[in-house]
């Protein structure tokens, strides 16, 4: 087995962010603070769609489970 | 990992900024009337076609009605005063509007199965104060009474006003109210109640999804969705759809020969066990009686009896003929007793079909346009006779 030879042009180091790692988008890598933006904005959405599916539920819920017929006496 | 993780500051900021926007929008829907035209409430928008109108809904179709210099007269009671057999344009309660003139302005309110103490009632005691000139006027079948805050299948619009602090302190309601959610066998019910109306009162979700179910898309099932093509239709594209009873392409629905004796027992029998024979005529039972003034003084706050018509109607002649004469002796005193005790209980009552024939019913007891527009003709005259009464126009 032949040892892999290090490579002659290592990926740049990675800079330390708050739980963020540098992704790869068509062979080029994404910057942090785009992760960081994307990271923010996928959570505002998810956010928003939490309370859009909230606020349905409880309405929802609030409607009889049997339906109401009407019959004429 | 590649992809960002969720930044929980971020999602609750969405989620709280999402309910907040959802919260305002539901508010401002709910106190825009979204029903341009608006005529009744029909089977597509009534809880039989699993859509909920909301206190706010209602009240924001008054006063879209309805102006500040007119007499707001809300109808409200059940299917006659809702205008079965009757097409929305030849509906009973847009021949009062005529005859009643631009002074006064005519909402119908009325729900099929509703009784007086629903819908129509509670919209009118919200709006006790935006109309203060007011009349409300519903019906209602002789010698029946029903609790103060309205029939279950329609109680969810007294119990928004009720939890919102809309309806007026009525201390026979109160207490009526409050044995019925302390009462154990619903509490499950008064827990639900409780959690749904103080969230809907933060969040106005029900406003909020009426509005998209009525303009937009409905997402409820019911039997008005049952065809994959019309799931989600909005309510608005349904059409209102009773007939005309006076179109002799139904002459053969009305009276259905098999159906006589069940309608004609229907039309007689109550009255059977609640009044005994004397030498002076039919004499209402002293129990039955007291019941009866009883719950009637107690359907309205005291506050707003006097400005409550209620209607007390008679059954179609074609069943009234097929009566004994004591039946239709006791049929008599029946009508007569009832709108005496609505009246004793401080509301104006007064009996209507007296003289109609059997064409102005499409059955036993709803009216065709024909009766309709007798309705209207002996209704108007009471309604300005209210007003006149409570000094409106002075």
């Amino acid at each position: 087995m032949s040892e892999e030879a290090p490579s002659a042009n290592p990926d740049p180091p990675v800079p330390a962010l708050s739980g963020l790692q540098p992704g790869v988008k068509d062979g080029r890598p994404v910057s942090a603070g785009n992760g960081r933006f994307l990271s923010a904005l996928l959570s505002f959405a998810a956010g928003l769609a939490a309370a859009l599916i909230i606020d349905y539920l409880l309405y929802r819920v609030g409607l009889p489970s049997k339906p109401f017929i009407y019959v004429a006496f | 990992m590649s992809w960002p993780p969720i930044r929980p500051g971020w999602f609750f900021f969405g989620l709280a900024l999402g309910l907040v926007t959802l919260g305002w929008l539901g508010r401002y829907v709910g106190r825009t009337d979204y029903h341009p035209g608006f005529v009744r409430f029909n089977q597509a928008i009534s809880p039989e076609g699993n859509y909920f109108p909301t206190v706010d809904e209602m009240c924001a179709i008054a006063r879209g009605c309805c102006r500040p210099d007119q007499v707001l007269v809300v109808v409200g009671g059940n299917s006659i005063l809702y205008g079965v057999w009757q097409m929305q344009q030849e509906v009973w309660t847009g021949r009062l509007q005529e005859l009643l003139g631009p002074r006064y302005c005519v909402v119908n309110f009325a729900f099929r199965g509703a009784v007086p103490a629903d819908c129509g009632a509670v919209v009118a005691e919200a709006l006790r104060d935006d109309f203060p000139r007011q009349i409300y006027i519903a019906n209602e079948a002789p010698l029946t009474g029903e609790d103060a805050f309205g029939s279950a299948p329609y109680r969810f619009v007294f119990w928004q006003a009720y939890f919102s602090g809309r309806t007026l302190p009525f201390a026979p309601r109160d207490r009526q109210v409050r044995r019925y959610l302390s009462d154990r066998a619903h509490w499950n019910e008064a827990f639900e109640l409780i959690f749904k109306e103080e969230t809907d009162r933060v969040l106005h979700d029900t406003d909020f999804w009426n509005w998209v179910g009525f303009r937009h898309f409905f997402t409820v099932v019911s039997r008005y969705s049952l065809e994959p093509e019309r799931r989600f239709l909005p309510r608005s594209e349904f059409p209102d759809d009773e007939v005309d009873g006076n179109d002799p392409k139904w002459e053969g629905v009305h009276y259905p020969p098999a159906a006589d004796a069940l309608e004609t027992n229907l039309v007689f029998a109550g009255a059977r066990l609640a009044y005994d024979p004397t030498p002076h005529g039919w004499r209402l039972k002293p129990a039955f009686h007291d019941d009866m003034l009883r719950t009637f003084g107690e359907a309205i706050p005291d506050r707003l009896k006097a400005r409550t018509l209620i209607l007390l109607g008679r059954n179609s002649p074609h069943y009234w003929n097929l009566g004994s004469p004591e039946d239709q002796d006791r049929g008599v005193a029946v009508i007569r007793d009832s709108v005496q005790l609505w009246r004793r209980a401080g509301y104006a009552a007064i009996e209507y079909g007296r003289g109609y024939s059997a064409e102005d019913y499409g059955d036993r007891a709803h009216l065709a346009p024909s009766g309709g527009r007798k309705l209207a003709a002996e209704v108007a005259p009471e309604v300005r006779a209210i007003a006149e009464r409570l000094g409106y126009f002075k």
